[in-house]
């Protein structure tokens, strides 16, 4: 397991306590959090990665969310994987 | 069970390889036949099962032939044969492809090797753009159901196990940049040139 990917994944869980459950819903939280495990832990989890992106556009869409902020998040939970979005 | 007998292709060898099939069968095993195959990119390996081309992989870019041999016996089965006859229509078609003469493939595919819901529907957009047309990730992703999904679109596509055939090649960037290839960019870009795609990279 190399350094960046655990950093990104440092950084995910700091941004869910950072963001908490008055800016992200519990399911939310844990399409994000099931993702970065997934990706972590296993590898190609492009499904759950697939999910966040799209959560990450209704959080946008609804001003929950900066679009700035949705991308670090979405960079950051993909790079927990050893090769999303490399292709 | 993991076989990689010479010259399966003819007589002998063949017998071997049917009864190896057969055996297979009986042991409740998916009967894997492989063959490698010479092209204008390299070498490649191909391997199939009853069901059809399950993986077609740059030798090289993935560890060499054993590496290939090695990953589909651990996800798909471990009874494999090197039987060239049983890809003669894969080599055939990917010879006409190279060669200017074909532009679809007839091969029957087996998806055994795409393993969660999102990367088949990703793979099987992708299979739908013709020839000599470009699409972008996405455009695929939002084929796929997920349009922001453009991130787990390019990993989906990095895993794809049937590349040329299954033509990831010709998904771009959205501003027109190659993006990324299995199996470089080199080689994206040599099957773009054979394909007479307009990139405006």
């Amino acid at each position: 397991m190399d350094n960046d990917r655990s950093q990104a994944y440092g950084r995910v869980v700091k941004t869910l306590a950072d963001l908490g459950p008055a800016k992200l819903q519990g399911p939310e939280q844990q399409t994000i959090r099931t993702a970065a495990d997934a990706l972590f832990f296993e590898g190609d989890a492009y499904d759950e990665l697939a999910a966040v992106e799209d959560l990450a556009q209704v959080l946008v869409d609804a001003g929950r969310l900066s679009p700035e902020r949705a991308r670090e998040l979405v960079d950051d939970v993909a790079a927990c994987g050893p090769s999303a979005g490399v292709h | 069970m993991s076989l990689h007998p010479p010259d399966l292709e003819h007589g002998h060898g063949a017998a071997l390889a049917a009864r190896t099939a057969a055996r297979a069968a009986r042991e409740g095993l998916a009967a894997v036949s492989y063959a490698q195959v010479d092209s204008p990119v390299g070498r490649l390996v191909a391997v199939a099962t009853p069901r059809g081309l399950a993986r077609l992989a740059y030798e090289l870019e993935n560890g060499g032939l054993d590496a290939v041999l090695d990953d589909v016996a651990a996800r798909l089965s471990p009874a494999i044969v090197e039987a060239p006859a049983q890809l003669d229509d894969v080599r055939r078609e990917l010879e006409e492809y190279f060669d200017g003469r074909r532009r679809g493939f007839d091969l029957a595919l087996d998806w055994a090797l795409v393993r969660t819901p999102f990367t088949e529907g990703v793979l099987r957009a992708t299979a739908a753009i013709p020839f000599g047309a470009t699409s972008t990730y996405r455009e695929i992703a939002a084929a796929a159901g997920s349009p922001a999904a453009y991130r787990a679109t390019g990993g989906a596509l990095g895993s794809n196990p049937i590349p040329i055939v299954v033509p990831c090649h010709r998904v771009l960037a959205s501003g027109g940049g190659l993006g990324g290839y299995t199996g470089g960019l080199e080689r994206k870009l040599a099957l773009l040139v054979i394909e007479g795609s307009r990139l405006d990279v």
